[in-house]
This record gives structure tokens, C-alpha cells and sequence, in this order.
């Protein structure tokens, strides 16, 4: 998944996006929906939904803002460990 | 001659000398030449004052500027030639209106304006917790470059508070 650019693709596609049977209910009961679609474009039916979204090894949760309209699920759960210098105990 | 703080040396083209400006490019000087009804090989020197006047006041507010007129080819009220010929009363027709073309020069932003958005692009991406924001922070290449040659210049560049050079 890249991040969200514009003039990628055609404006007569339309956003990118995977549909989520369980929007309506996730929205009523506030339950997570967990997801692998990490390359789904934020919709502004999705606000106020927490997603798990995928990171290649666990389910890392975002909850969805007016802001991150437009961006994609993925940008939003890291896939880095951030690096660390850890000193080697046998020299 | 100086031009809102920066200086326009006077031998050089204006389309070239305008390109000093943070945010002002090959393809963007033209465009204001054009519109501020400048030729485009005028020199720096050879603008007459009230073209440097109009020049200032496009660069220290774009967003506040008119359209030129457009240049009409004829009077529309004058009289047809012939008199003896009838002038023909076209039924009026009614045309959609033209969509407005959104023109880049109408809200161009310059130097400090720029500048200023742009820092708060990046704050914005970092605050709703983008990948992008998060290379911005750590000051890593932010568009999938690779990080063993890349790096440098990102380490050099990228940051929140985000280098201009």
C-alpha cells in the first residue's frame, strides 16, 4: 500500500475502498472491525469507527477522525519496529 | 532593483528574475507575466513603473488580485457599417454558464505563506498519525525511498519543523 497521493489514479474510479458489512453496527455498538484492508481509502461514513487494522503481524486499532477522510487505513497502523541498538551480550 | 525583500538583478530576464522568489518556478513566472500583461522577454530593467507597481501588488497579495480585462476586438456599440442593411435580431439563447476554471494564480502563495502551509501540512500529518508524518518526525524519507542512500538528504530535510534551502 502507498500512501494517499493524489494524480495516481483516474478521478473517474473514485476512491478506492472495500465495503464493511458491519459499518452500521460497529457504528451503533462501538465495536472494532477488524480488517486486512489496509489499502481501503477512508470514507466519511467511517468516521467515529474504531478499525484493527492489519499490520502484517497483529491488529493495531484506529479510530477514525473528520481529518483522516480521504487517507487510507494502512497509513494509520505502522508495520516498523522503530530501531533500537541493543548491545550484544557474547563479544 | 529590490522587490519585496528580495532583489531582481537587471540584466536578467523578468520571467527568470521572478524565479528568486520561494515558490515561483520556470512554469509559474511566465504565468504571471502573462496575466499582469508583461511580454515575456522583458527585461528587469525595462519595466516601466506602473508594471512594477502592478508586479508588487500581485506578489504581496495573489489572492486579492483581479483578471486583466480581456482586450475587446471591437466596440460593441458601434454602429454596423451599412446602415441600409437591417441588423437581424438573434432569439436570445440561453447557455449554461461556463464552468470557472480554478486559476493557480488567484490563490498562489509565496516566501513566508508558503512556507507557513506547508509546515502545517506536515503538522497535520503528523498529528493525525500518518506513515508520512511519522518519516517526518524521525526524519527518514518520507515517499518509500530507501534509507541506506536517501537518508542524507531526509536527515537533512525532513522534520517537523521542516528545512527550506
Amino acid at each position: 500500500m502507498r500512501p494517499t497521493t493524489t494524480l495516481l489514479r483516474s478521478a473517474w474510479k473514485g476512491p478506492f475502498f472495500v465495503a464493511f458489512p458491519s459499518l452500521q453496527s460497529a457504528l451503533r455498538d462501538n465495536t472494532p472491525i477488524f480488517t486486512k484492508a489496509r489499502a481501503c481509502t477512508i470514507l466519511p461514513n467511517h468516521i467515529g469507527v474504531r478499525f484493527m487494522v492489519h499490520n502484517g503481524r497483529d491488529y493495531l486499532p484506529v479510530t477514525v477522525t473528520e481529518e483522516m477522510v480521504g487517507h487510507k487505513l494502512g497509513e494509520f497502523s505502522a508495520t516498523r519496529k522503530r530501531f533500537s541498538y541493543r548491545q550484544t551480550k557474547n563479544k | 532593483m529590490h522587490l519585496l525583500g528580495r532583489n531582481l538583478l537587471d540584466h536578467k530576464p523578468v520571467r527568470i528574475a521572478l524565479t528568486n522568489f520561494f515558490g515561483i518556478g520556470h512554469s509559474l513566472a511566465p504565468r504571471i507575466l502573462a496575466r499582469l500583461q508583461i511580454h515575456h522577454t522583458c527585461k528587469v530593467s525595462e519595466l516601466t513603473e506602473p508594471q512594477i507597481t502592478a508586479l508588487s501588488a500581485y506578489l504581496s497579495s495573489p489572492v486579492s488580485s483581479t483578471h486583466p480585462d480581456p482586450t475587446p476586438l471591437a466596440v460593441p456599440a458601434l454602429p454596423p457599417r451599412c446602415q441600409t442593411l437591417r441588423r437581424i435580431e438573434l432569439p436570445q439563447v440561453q447557455t449554461a454558464p461556463k464552468p470557472i476554471r480554478r486559476d493557480v494564480l488567484d490563490d498562489l502563495k509565496i516566501e513566508t505563506d508558503l512556507k507557513r502551509s506547508m509546515l502545517g501540512d506536515i503538522q497535520r500529518l503528523r498529528e493525525i498519525g500518518t506513515y508520512r508524518g511519522r518519516r517526518h518526525a524521525a526524519g527518514l524519507p518520507v515517499r518509500g525511498q530507501s534509507t541506506h542512500a536517501a537518508g542524507r538528504t531526509a536527515k537533512k530535510l525532513n522534520r517537523l519543523d521542516r528545512r527550506f534551502n
